[in-house]
């Protein structure tokens, strides 16, 4: 667990607001989850994997009389899908959250914050593009250059079902996968030359061509991962067309059991900063697909943190103690033009001040003494300096 | 400098008695037939201290212990919740060998061999003296909605109207058989194992009990074979029966005066005596069914629905009203017998004789006030209790008069006459509460028998009049 310290805080809301004022431009609507929700939420067929669950922080609450465990949040895609299901929401809906997740990890850090986004009932293409631009939009403001690196859950599923195998064998190529990515594959495909050649091929991260001509290789053997190719084709053409960097890599590594169609990775300068895609909401009722992408908010704050100034507080220094009732009033006006001031002595004031006696106000600014009377007038000269 | 070893009691004792022997470590008060549980050894500058079992992987990770010899499921069962521990596996001792094996009620349709398809099993009730391992088995196979009931013992008892899972630890499949349940996987397999603390492993030198031990070691190692889900579709769960009452009586040490109050109250049984006893006794009640089980496990069970009526202890019955109190579970009738007093233990040094005296001398020790006890709720509410605001609570499963000083400052213990303390050169403040065998029911009875309950009751009533009369 670590400590969010003032420096560490205004890049983090800086991050929060670039990620709310994109995810509100595009109509969604911000929810917030319990922390604490039942364990059994996070078991439910494709929603948490094994490795994950063995990682939450779950523990018998103080009516866990019944054996009914609790979960910290370890993610918050499935609470909202929960949420919007016992709510009702009309679909399609589209949410938005910044919320912490809870998870162990070997490192002191076992605390996440997450900005995303859940677009319930997303229909085909349109959830990519929007989920895609959201996060686009996010990191533009910023001041990151995002690149966005696309993947179809789709060509490895077509894949391993081509191998055959019992369910054991399906399920461990499937980790395999979701742990190192499509090369995995490339043994056990050694012995079917045109597939261990879509492999090698796919494994080449490229633009938009290579989808077409991964689309050649795989027509004819493989009409699945056929499919699932002209599919991610349409959305990342969509995205190169408008002006986005696309990298096609289906070498991405991505959850199986989650995920269910297109899946993304948003990055900059060789870092990721989170990712998404399509999926299939875990648990009753909930609906049949969705689109979803979360940023990692805390390490986004921690990389802008050298680029996010302190901000602008003005000292209030009354001259006398008979000027304290006046220096309140003098803050008073600069809170209502939007100007941070807080009373302080002499010896503190940062670059700008103003000095307050009974009949007299002295501003101090980088560009010198102002003696004034008018307490507007201070007001405005300060103002210049917001 | 002095090496520390742990050692365990129970069915263990005598074998790492006998290998201790083999390789020529000094051991005297370890034989199986020694109440004591700590001695020092000051010419081999060894301490030896003796454990359930289940503790001494933990007391080594804490660094209490540089060695111990314990089962390698035990290990398993810290390690597989607590991976950071600082507690490693040295090597293998002969010794008996241990598997833990996943079984389903015969009730559920399961046959061995096949497993059952994830969904098939969703909401399963599975029950385990192992809750870690259990709850790996439920997570690789992806259970939907699973329950887990971690229990204090006879896990083989649930089924199948309690449970319809168990993962338990036995021999061989044929014992699973024998005691009526489904083997599906065995899921673990391990032997004796020596641990160390991985701190000192790294920083002393326990050369001189090692070359002892180093020669003995064998090469097995322990497995984990956690199952995968499979596909069959056949998984069938039990509902208990609303139209009976179920009574829930306990094994062991309670037993006895068990039998006294049923006696008492002309509720006799078949297959329930002071010595002996069978998982289903009987009586002579039509609609009243009957099972064994651990005394700890009581309330919850009670709590559940799952039994209408309990004999349990008031020490045990606070116990879970402290950790859940919003629990609907009731006292119903004190039978007043199986009498003790609960209170904080501690060195017979201590300079105080009452919680009040000794309240600021722990607060003042500037670290954490070590609280051990098999009740650690009512450790918790005890340390609230009286302010004292810097305490660890150690969970400990028994042995727990070894405890003090030099791993616990404070023991929270039941004592019936004191003699146990004393021999152990402890001493009780003043006594917190007292724990009788009592009744307990659910606030809202799950039966629809109210008659059969009021019944039932009114035999125990009886029973705790004869003790008043007495």
């Amino acid at each position: 667990m670590r400590d969010l310290l003032p420096a560490g805080m205004r890049a983090f809301r800086r991050v929060e607001d670039s990620f709310r004022s994109a995810a509100s431009c595009w109509g969604y609507e911000e929810v917030r989850t319990p922390t604490i929700e039942t364990y059994r939420l996070f078991t439910a067929a494709g929603a948490l994997t094994p490795q994950m669950l063995s990682r939450v922080y779950s523990f018998l609450d103080w009516d866990g009389w019944s054996g009914e465990r609790v979960v910290l949040r370890p993610d918050s895609t499935i609470p909202v899908a929960r949420a919007a299901t016992e709510a009702q929401l009309p679909l399609p809906t589209r949410l938005f959250y910044v919320q912490n997740v809870f998870r162990f990890s070997e490192s002191d850090d076992r605390e996440d914050w997450q900005c995303g986004i859940e677009f319930l009932g997303a229909p085909e293409t349109i959830g990519e593009l929007e989920v895609a631009a959201v996060a686009c939009e996010s990191l533009d403001a910023l001041g990151l250059a995002p690149e966005v690196r696309v993947s179809h859950i789709g060509v490895a599923r077509a894949l391993v079902a081509a191998l055959g195998g019992d369910d054991q064998t399906e399920r461990g190529l499937y980790d395999r996968v979701a742990n190192e990515g499509l090369g995995a594959l490339r043994q056990a495909l050694a012995s079917h030359a045109r597939l261990a050649a879509l492999v090698d091929v796919a494994l080449r991260p490229g633009s938009v061509a290579l989808l077409d001509n991964l689309d050649a290789l795989a027509s004819g053997d493989l009409p699945a991962a056929t499919s699932a190719i002209r599919e991610l084709r349409s959305v990342a053409s969509a995205l190169a067309e408008s002006g986005r960097t696309v990298v096609v890599d289906l070498g991405l590594p991505r959850d199986f059991e989650y995920y269910s169609g297109v899946v993304f990775e948003f990055t900059s300068g060789g870092q990721s900063w989170g990712g998404g895609g399509r999926y299939r909401p875990a648990g009753p009722g909930t609906p049949d697909t969705a689109c979803g992408m979360g940023l990692e908010a805390k390490q986004l704050a921690e990389h802008i943190s050298g680029t996010t100034g302190e901000p602008l507080v003005v000292a209030i220094i009354p001259a006398a103690p008979s000027a304290l009732a006046r220096s309140l009033a003098v803050a008073r006006a600069l809170h209502r033009g939007g100007v941070a001031a807080a009373l302080g002595g002499p010896t503190d004031g940062p670059p700008l001040s103003v000095t307050v006696s009974r009949d007299q106000l002295i501003a101090h600014t980088p560009n010198g003494d102002r003696a004034m009377s008018a307490l507007d007038d201070v007001v405005g000269l300060l103002l210049q300096f917001k | 400098m002095t090496i520390k070893l742990a050692l365990p009691t129970g069915d263990a004792r005598p074998i790492v008695a006998a290998l201790l022997e083999r390789a020529g470590i000094a051991a005297s008060n370890y034989e199986p037939s020694s109440r004591v549980l700590r001695s020092v050894h000051e010419e081999d500058r060894l301490t030896l201290r003796i454990f359930r079992e289940k503790d001494i992987p933990i007391q080594v990770a804490l660094g209490n212990y540089d060695l111990g010899i314990c089962s390698d499921v035990w290990l398993s069962e810290l390690q597989l919740r607590f991976p950071l521990q600082r507690v490693v596996r040295i090597g293998s001792l002969p010794g008996p060998k241990n598997q833990v094996w996943l079984c389903a009620s015969p009730a559920s349709g399961a046959k061995p061999g096949p497993m059952p398809s994830s969904n098939a099993l969703a909401g399963a009730r599975i029950v385990s003296e192992l809750p870690n391992l259990a709850d790996a088995v439920c997570v690789h196979m992806r259970i939907p909605a699973y329950r887990l009931m971690p229990v204090f013992g006879a896990a083989d008892a649930y089924p199948p109207e309690d449970a319809d899972l168990v993962v338990m630890p036995t021999t061989t499949s044929q014992d699973v058989d024998d005691r009526g349940l489904t083997p599906l996987q065995r899921v673990y397999e391990g032997g004796l194992a020596l641990i160390a603390n991985s701190d000192a492993l790294g920083a002393k030198s326990l050369a001189p009990l090692l070359g002892k031990l180093a020669p003995l070691m064998t090469g097995d190692v322990p497995r984990l074979d956690l199952p995968a889900p499979g596909r069959g579709t056949t998984f069938a769960t039990f509902q208990r029966r609303l139209d009976v009452v179920r009574l829930a009586l306990p094994d062991g040490h309670a037993q006895r005066h068990t039998v006294a109050a049923l006696n008492d109250g002309g509720l006799p049984l078949t297959g329930y005596d002071a010595n002996h006893s069978v998982r289903r006794p009987t009586c002579g009640i039509p609609g009243v069914e009957i099972k064994v089980v651990r005394p700890q496990d009581m309330p919850g069970l009670v709590a559940t629905g799952a039994f209408d009526v309990a004999v349990t202890g008031v020490d045990g019955l606070t116990e879970h009203l402290c950790r859940f109190p919003s629990s609907p579970v009731k006292l119903a009738v004190d039978l007043g017998r199986s009498r003790y007093r609960i209170g904080p233990v501690v060195d017979k040094s201590f300079p105080a004789e009452t919680t009040a005296q000794a309240v600021p001398i722990w607060s003042g020790l500037g670290r954490p006030v070590r609280v051990a006890s098999e009740y650690p709720a009512l450790a918790d509410a005890f340390v609230r209790e009286w302010h004292v605001a810097n305490t660890t609570i150690i969970p400990i499963s028994g042995a727990s008069e070894g405890f003090v000083p030099e791993d616990a400052d404070i023991l929270i213990e039941g004592s019936e006459t004191g003699t146990s303390i004393r021999a152990n050169g402890l001493k009780m403040l003043d006594p917190f509460m007292e724990s009788t065998n009592c009744v307990i029911v659910r606030r809202e009875p799950a039966t629809s028998r109210g008659d059969l309950l009021a019944q039932v009751l009114a035999g125990f009533e009886r029973a705790a009049q004869a003790v008043v009369v007495s």
